[in-house]
């Protein structure tokens, strides 16, 4: 062979070669696409998501190839949005629904409009997502759809299995008046010091015309943790007890003590107790002054506690650290307290508080979109490997936070938090065994967080798992929602004759229709029980 | 050079006008180009803006579904399923009563209180004066209902609030304002007209600003006091502005106001019985179950007694003074 005829060969296989790698390399690599995400978040921007995404995509260019676009919207805005971008062709491929969402995610599913994510799940490729959304977190966040087959449709995004109810305090109060807050007689008589002591404060301030107050008084008035015989339930307005035959009977009251049938399927603990116990604790409560005059009319609880108007409110445990900062930054003096109102997670007793293993905030894949498998195989990569969650979740390592070992993270020194990145996790990663808390969370509250994340804690509550299907009946139920509100007066202690308004109020359910509701939830319910049996806990 | 002809006395006005020949579209468009051009932004606004929506109105009648065919509006067809949920409820005719009695209120109450603030404005010699009282009347304007709702808290609360303490300093005895319903349509007006009355006065401003000053001269020299000049000039020649306002305010006399509601009594269910509108019905009983059909349903009710009521009072004008009407 000639030299030149011997280069042209040389050439031409190194050509070959060449051709070969990159043909391997383009079978290997897809084509990039770039997912668009939307999710609310209190920021328009989140800060240095650039430098977050860029560390993202070095790992996941070479199989996955994708880029993340996220718009942010607000909380309220957040379900029309998805809606439009759907209806109006406009590409969407990841959004953030919830129970609480417009649409809700029930509904979302019951039009069809979300993907089926078990067929992904169980196909076994996708580890991660199988690792982290299994069990209990998996189940019970399964929802029914039109077909009436209940399949998980959205991945479930939460820290926890319970908020932890809480009331909220003034410590530096408490500490002034003597007083310790660990029962009901102590948050009694630190109510009482407020009143005598302190002019202008209400002791304390809560959501009156949305919230009731009167079931949390009561377990307070209890004191006992009860770790089995939890049978009944409320679900969308309807209490439901299980009997000892094992069928769900809805209580044709809307108040359901005021119905025998009901009461007499209650454990004997229960029986013992006046039926009308909660509604004459609250109307003590609101006479003796503890409730605000205007409850009703309420609308800035919170505000009212951080301006120094309330000595106490109630909210989740699970928003302690910035409620600390938050009344730090508004009364500097002040010191702030936690009363645990989870008789269990006080107790530190287990099988005493119930979950129903549903988390407040989901993501899902619309059906309109046209990158399943690439969304898919994104959120799998994000659950394959804790440092690919904690970089999503909290940023660069060593940039934006830093480990304190494995459950906890600090801030390195010099960080501006303003600027550090401030990607909110309940959109995408929130995970009960990949959570961290900040290093400064006090022992005792990271021991709270410790029972809330463990979900063997809890016992499971009679509904966990099941989806009110409203849409044969939706025209009642709208006009129940409408009336919901009105019981508010009662249960929060603010009416003289609860008796009499109890009668008033179950005569607008009937005439709106609840006994139609009752009967649909009670056929409904007693179906669920035939796969999901009580147990007695 | 071309002449007007003398104009006829309005009764035979329309029968002394020469007759127009008649032409069509495209020469009448040909003819003035540039006043038409002129014309067409407005013309694209109200089209894109308020007539294209229009086709909106189909969702009153399905089981809307966002992934459906045109936008939605290719969803399963319900007929009238919609409209059971409101038109069944015990509570319709209740809401759609309040809804009429407030506005109405509103809208009366609004124009007297924004007519003689304008004749006083107008009235007053001191230049500082009135410059003062202007910007004091049209600054709450500005602020959001959910700002005065905070102030409310701080006027009307029962224990803390600023009216309470002054009945109690005064021996009198305290009225508990968020369980009593009764008091609040005239809370309301008081609060809409200190909000509203005073930017409203710009259209009686501006209408009292192009009555001629000789109209004026001539009352004085018939010897009319200032008090009379207001009673028969200024006021007289407001009619029409305010027959048009009204009209126009009548339109919407279906429709509450949620902002303002909303935000100063929010799900206070002591205070249903006289402050609960049709839009907060509606809010109330279809925020969690966000159905846009049966929203669409209600939104084409209060939009067709808003028409029926527009072109009623619009008739009613047009047979008192034939000026007054819009149409």
């Amino acid at each position: 062979m000639t030299k030149p005829a011997c280069g042209l060969c040389v050439l031409l296989a190194a050509s070959m070669l060449l051709a070969g790698f990159g043909g391997m390399a383009s079978a290997e690599q897809p084509k990039q696409v770039t997912l668009e995400f939307l999710a609310p978040s209190p920021v328009s921007q989140v800060n240095d998501m650039d430098a977050v995404l860029a560390k993202v995509y070095e790992q996941t260019d070479p199989t996955l190839n994708v880029r993340i676009n996220y718009t942010f919207t607000t909380f309220d805005d957040i379900g029309q949005k998805a809606s439009l971008k759907m209806s109006s062709g406009e590409p969407l491929d990841f959004v953030f629904v919830a129970q609480w969402t417009t649409p809700s995610l029930a509904q979302m599913v019951s039009k069809g409009l979300l993907v089926n994510l078990d067929t992904y799940i169980e196909s076994g490729e996708y580890p991660g997502l199988a690792r982290y959304f299994s069990g209990d977190l998996r189940g019970n966040n399964a929802v029914t759809d039109a077909s009436g087959e209940t399949h998980l449709y959205a991945l479930p995004f939460t820290n926890a299995y319970s908020g932890g109810g809480a009331i909220y305090y003034r410590k530096d109060l408490a500490d002034k008046y003597g007083i310790e807050i660990k029962d009901y007689d102590s948050l009694t008589a630190f109510f009482d010091q407020i009143l005598e002591n302190e002019p202008g404060m209400a002791p304390f301030s809560f959501l009156g015309s949305n919230d009731s107050i009167n079931g949390t008084i009561t377990d307070l008035y209890r004191a006992d943790p009860i770790t089995s015989q939890h049978n009944s339930v409320m679900v969308s307005d309807v209490s439901i007890v299980i009997g000892e035959d094992g069928k769900a009977y809805a209580s044709r009251q809307v108040f359901p003590e005021l119905d025998p049938e009901y009461w007499s399927r209650l454990p004997d603990y229960r029986k013992a107790e006046d039926p009308l116990l909660s509604y004459k604790l609250a109307r003590e409560w609101y006479v003796k002054g503890y409730l605000e005059n205007d409850l009703l009319s309420q609308k800035d609880y919170e505000g009212q506690f951080m301006s120094g108007r309330a000595a106490s409110f109630p909210r989740a445990a699970d928003t302690y650290m910035d409620t600390v900062s938050r009344l730090k930054a508004a009364i500097p003096d002040a010191e702030l307290g936690l009363f645990m109102t989870e008789l269990g997670i006080r107790h530190g007793v287990d099988k005493a508080s119930g979950s129903d293993f549903r988390a407040w905030n989901f993501g899902a894949i619309p059906t309109t979109s046209k990158n399943i498998d690439r969304v898919v195989g994104f959120l799998n990569w994000i659950f394959e490997d804790p440092a690919n969650h904690d970089l999503l979740e909290l940023g660069v390592e060593g940039k934006h936070w830093v480990a304190v070992g494995e459950h906890q993270y600090a801030y390195p020194e010099g960080v501006d938090l303003n600027q550090n990145y401030n990607f909110y996790g309940y959109v995408l990663t929130w995970n009960p065994l990949l959570a961290r808390d900040h290093a400064d969370t006090p022992a005792f509250i990271s021991e709270i967080y410790q029972k809330m994340r463990d979900p063997n804690f809890y016992y499971k509550r009679v509904d966990a798992g099941f989806t009110f299907v409203t849409d044969a009946i939706k025209t009642e139920v709208a006009k129940i929602n409408d009336l919901k509100s009105m019981k508010r007066a009662v249960e929060n202690g603010v009416v003289e004759d609860f008796e009499g308004e109890m009668s008033k109020i179950q005569a607008q359910y009937e005439a709106a229709g609840y006994w139609i509701v009752v009967e649909e939830m009670e056929r409904q319910f007693n179906e669920f029980l035939l796969a999901n049996p009580y147990a007695g806990q | 050079m071309r002449t007007h002809p003398t104009l006829p006395e309005r009764d035979n006005a329309a029968a002394a006008l020469p007759r127009r020949p008649r032409r069509g579209l495209l020469s009448e468009l040909a003819l003035r180009p540039s006043l038409y051009l002129m014309v067409l932004p407005g013309v694209l606004f109200f089209l894109i803006f308020n007539y294209l929506p229009m086709v909106g109105l189909g969702i009153a009648f399905v089981d809307y579904s966002p992934i459906a065919p045109f936008f939605g509006l290719g969803s399963r067809f319900v007929g009238l399923e919609n409209f059971r949920f409101f038109f069944t409820s015990n509570e319709w005719i209740r809401v759609t009563l309040n809804t009429f009695y407030l506005n109405a209120l509103f809208i009366s109450s609004g124009l007297i209180a924004q007519m003689l603030l304008a004749v006083g404005l107008s009235e007053t010699r001191l230049q500082g004066l009135k410059r003062v009282s202007q910007t004091l009347m049209f600054l709450p304007n500005f602020i959001s209902w959910t700002v005065v709702s905070v102030f409310s808290i701080a006027l009307f609360s029962t224990k803390e609030g600023l009216i309470n303490k002054l009945l109690l300093m005064f021996g009198g005895k305290a009225v508990n304002f968020y369980q009593t319903a009764s008091v609040w349509p005239g809370l309301l007006v008081a609060l809409r007209l200190w909000k509203g009355a005073g930017f409203g006065t710009v259209i009686y401003l501006s209408t009292i600003a192009g009555i001629s000053h000789e109209v004026y001269e001539a009352a004085t020299i018939d010897g009319a006091s200032r008090m009379g000049r207001v009673r028969y000039v200024t006021l007289p020649l407001l009619k029409t502005t305010t027959a048009i306002l009204l009209i126009m305010s009548i339109g919407g006399i279906f429709s509450g106001d949620f902002g303002m509601i909303y935000a100063l009594i929010g799900d206070n269910p002591m205070l249903r019985t006289t402050t609960d509108v049709i839009d907060t019905y509606v809010y109330r009983a279809l925020r969690l179950n966000n159905d846009y059909g049966m929203s669409a349903a209600v939104g084409l009710f209060q939009s067709i007694m808003g028409f029926v009521f527009v072109v009623c009072a619009n008739a009613v004008a047009k047979k008192l003074d034939p000026d007054s009407a819009l149409f």
